[in-house]
């Protein structure tokens, strides 16, 4: 009987769909690995509390608008940490290169997603504005911290600012752009 | 007639400021609490001053009478509380962090985490370093921010006490 496909074509086929399967099981194994499945909210002792815009300013030597491009979520110590390279679109404050990278606490690794007082870490592609000192310290090289942990950080939604959760005084009420008193 | 409605309404008033007013929570809790109102210890790799931080924080809590306890244990992994410290930053944002699991926001915890930062409280005095870790504490027992300074649930900067306040005693007391 003359088969369709020659013995060399079938195991071809066989090898190739055998890579496929091991391939398609360690994408998915990959994705599943960082997703979290549970969430940690942290309490601090922050070193700053900032009441309103002004304090914010004159405590931040750098005020930028920027756009996340890849975020990287690590353990150092006992605590995780999230290092974003971001694009920065705007300066408000300070001097600034077209790219930049922003530590900050938390983030998610083995499962759990850490939060800062409730406010997730960056994900790529979200825009903000961000009031930022240089860090120093182990975690991260050259790098820049947000002021107050995430005090300092206001998301862009269209023409929208948010704010953090957690902030006290007049940061609660940041709807936008005029608010903090920058321009767009 | 119009002097004695004024003098119900200034006797209400008068009673309501002074009964219910000051009854109103000044405490915010977290949503979660530990199962057991005594939670275990163990400290790890500490050194002195923030062994002493980590005891003066302890038994300000314990000795504040309220309805829950910190005990040592030299079991890890039966320990609920596991206090360290690093280095982690000068300006990173915060003194200390607790990290209550497995949900910090709701639930029954079961394991907490105190880490001291080095970098940010090696300049602190005792006392102060005591206040930060009463502070990380009143996290571990379910405890949010307030912002009256008298209690030490409030942030560092605010807070003027190392010790619970009558607020953070309540609190402790509503979720034990």
């Amino acid at each position: 009987m003359n088969s369709v496909f020659s013995k060399k074509q079938i195991l071809t086929l066989f090898i190739v769909l055998i890579a496929a399967t091991i391939v398609f099981f360690q994408v998915r194994a990959e994705a599943s690995r960082d997703k979290p499945t549970s969430t940690v909210s942290m309490h601090f002792d922050l070193s700053e509390s900032f009441q309103s815009v002004d304090q914010l300013r004159a405590s931040s030597p750098v005020i930028a608008r920027v756009k996340i491009n890849t975020t990287k979520s690590y353990p150092y110590g006992n605590v995780v940490f999230t290092l974003s390279d971001a694009s920065v679109q705007k300066v408000y404050k300070g001097q600034l290169g077209k790219q930049i990278r922003i530590l900050e606490t938390g983030g998610s690794y083995e499962g759990l997603q850490y939060l800062a007082e409730g406010n997730a870490v960056f994900a790529a592609s979200e825009e903000a504005v961000v009031f930022l000192e240089k860090y120093e310290g182990p975690v991260a090289e050259d790098a820049y911290v947000i002021k107050g942990v995430y005090q300092g950080k206001f998301k862009v939604a269209g023409e929208r600012l948010i704010p953090s959760s957690q902030v006290s005084g007049e940061l609660q009420s940041i709807q936008s752009f005029h608010d903090l008193q920058i321009s767009k | 007639m119009k002097k004695s409605i004024w003098k119900v309404i200034l006797t209400g008033t008068l009673l309501y400021t002074a009964v219910v007013l000051p009854s109103v929570n000044a405490y915010t809790t977290l949503g979660g609490k530990y199962a057991s109102s005594t939670i275990s210890y163990i400290p790890q790799g500490l050194t002195a001053n923030y062994s002493l931080a980590m005891a003066d924080g302890i038994a300000a809590w314990n000795n504040a009478n309220v309805d829950a306890s910190f005990v040592y244990t030299s079991n890890i992994s039966a320990a609920n509380l596991i206090l360290r410290q690093d280095a982690y930053g000068v300006n990173i944002g915060w003194n200390a962090r607790t990290a209550n699991k497995p949900v910090m926001t709701s639930g029954t915890y079961t394991k907490s985490d105190i880490d001291f930062n080095t970098s940010a409280m090696d300049g602190m005095t005792v006392t102060a370093r005591k206040g930060t870790a009463a502070h990380e504490l009143g996290h571990v027992f379910g405890l949010d921010h307030v912002t009256d300074g008298k209690q030490v649930m409030s942030i560092y900067g605010v807070r003027t006490t190392s010790v619970p306040g009558p607020d953070d005693i309540k609190g402790v007391n509503a979720l034990y």
